[in-house]
């Protein structure tokens, strides 16, 4: 294969990486130790593989690696950890919005950059923003209360 | 999408000559959204175009030009006054495709799950190819057969033309389906415009129901001149209803999507004079 490099900034660190030209950017993720996003239809219909690339949630299952040169690329690992958590990934967890896990990245990344964007997002910017984030598990009314409890519109910090 | 290759121009002139010179094997890439659905394993050497500065979109003397690469979230969060394809955009799948999908990308392959070319049916919309020369076609000409046939290599969309709505016209758009990812069942537009009370003109298109999307000529014809309201509305669908061959999809007779069909023409209609009314 025609190997080639690129160099975009992942979690905030420029990186150099050497990819194939038909490696989705997941494919590349996953590969470099970035587990965290999942990957569930691998046809744009989950959400699960939701990273934020220059400031907007994408299907990393979707775009090619190549495409992602030069940008900045947000994944849930450089959000936040189980030692210091994002205030979203709290709020996840203390609502009981996670049950299997596996969409939670997913949400956590469509939610912040709907929050980066517009701090004081309400329940009708939420349930646009997220309309493509599938939860098998929970039923979205914890995910919804989760979410909500981020947005300085109801008090909360993002 | 078997790319063996991917080349990334920030001119548009070197987008066009690398386009023509690797012709048939190299293919312009926008979103990428479209590869879900478009299994084509040829090689190719993909040819990203969305740092051509083909975004954005302008006024120009009471015409939006909405650049090719512009996304659909960029269309939904765009406010001025009379822009409409916020409606259309919010109607299209989901957030994180919204992101990706561009203009350009969503008009030159139709599918029946194509918002954008019914909207752009109905808005009489003018569409901007570069080649060795600018060509301008309308939409009913470049919707008339599936349009990537128009553009030879290294050929390029590079921007949608639009009127802005003005005073005593309404526009209005209607998706059928069950959830935000599901395929469209029926989509239909309406643009009118009053003069006097009357309708003074109307565009009227349908999608996802028929093999490609199409105006409804006899309904268009049935309400030029009419008396705007619920009676005008119904027997201007009655008199064109028949004309398209219509196609049901994932599940549903072609029966039920000439149902759909007749319901939601009255619908936009309705809304569409609404808005036209300054209701
Ligand atoms: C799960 C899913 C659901 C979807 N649902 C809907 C829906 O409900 N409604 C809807 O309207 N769309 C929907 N889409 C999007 C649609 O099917 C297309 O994938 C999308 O519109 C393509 O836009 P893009 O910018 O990603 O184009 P790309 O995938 O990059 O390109 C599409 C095609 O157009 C060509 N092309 C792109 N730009 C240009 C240009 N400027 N000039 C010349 N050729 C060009 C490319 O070579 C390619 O052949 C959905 C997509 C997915 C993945
Ligand atoms: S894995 Fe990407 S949307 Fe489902
Ligand atoms: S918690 Fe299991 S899919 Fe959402």
């Amino acid at each position: 294969m025609n190997m080639k490099t690129i160099t975009f900034t992942l979690n905030r660190k420029e990186q150099s990486f050497d990819i194939e030209p038909d490696e989705t950017l997941i494919d590349l993720l996953r590969r470099t130790g970035h587990t965290g996003t999942k990957l569930g239809c691998d046809t744009g219909m989950c959400g699960s593989c939701a990273v934020i690339v220059d400031g907007r949630a994408i299907n990393a299952c979707i775009l090619f690696a190549f495409q992602a040169n030069g940008r900045t690329v947000e994944t849930i690992e450089g959000v936040g950890d189980f030692d210091s958590p994002h205030p979203l990934q709290t709020a996840m967890a203390d609502a009981g919005a996670v049950q299997c896990g596996f969409c939670t990245p997913g949400i956590v990344m469509t939610a912040k950059a709907l929050l980066d964007e517009k701090p004081d997002a309400s329940e009708e910017d939420f349930k646009l923003h997220l309309d493509g984030n599938l939860c098998r598990c929970t039923g979205y009314v914890k995910i919804k209360e989760a979410l909500l409890s981020c947005s300085s519109a109801t008090g909360g910090e993002s | 999408m078997n790319y063996v290759d991917f080349k990334s121009p920030t001119q548009l002139d070197e987008a066009r000559t690398l386009l023509k010179e690797l012709g048939e094997s190299a293919s312009p890439v926008a979103g990428s959204t479209l590869h879900v659905f478009l299994k084509d394993e040829s090689p190719k050497v993909a040819v990203d175009i969305l740092r051509l500065g083909l975004n954005g979109i302008r006024l120009v003397d009471g015409v939006y030009h909405i650049g090719a690469t512009t996304t659909v979230t960029d269309m939904l969060n765009h406010r001025q006054h009379g822009w409409v394809l916020d409606r259309v955009a919010e109607a299209f799948v989901t957030q994180p495709i919204r992101n990706m999908a561009t203009m350009g990308g969503s008009v030159v392959r139709v599918f029946p799950w194509s918002d954008l070319p019914v909207a752009l049916l109905a808005l009489n919309a003018e569409l901007v190819i570069t080649g060795d020369a600018e060509r301008v076609m309308s939409a009913p000409e470049f919707f008339a057969t599936q349009p990537f046939h128009h553009l030879q290599a290294g050929d390029l969309l590079t921007s949608v033309r639009i009127p802005a709505l003005v005073e005593g016209q309404g526009f209005a758009y209607h998706k059928e389906r069950r959830t935000t990812t599901d395929f469209s069942r029926c989509t239909i537009a309406a643009w009118l415009a009053l003069d006097d009370g009357k309708i003074a003109d109307v565009r009227i298109a349908v999608g996802a129901a028929v093999p490609m999307p199409r105006r409804m000529d006899a309904v268009e014809d049935a309400l030029k001149g009419a008396r705007p309201g619920p009676a005008a509305f119904e027997k201007a669908m009655q008199a064109g209803i028949d004309a398209p061959r219509w196609k049901g999809l994932h599940g549903i007779s072609d029966e039920y999507a000439r149902h759909l069909a007749s319901v939601h023409i009255v619908d936009v209609l309705t809304k569409a004079h609404e808005e036209a009314k300054g209701a």
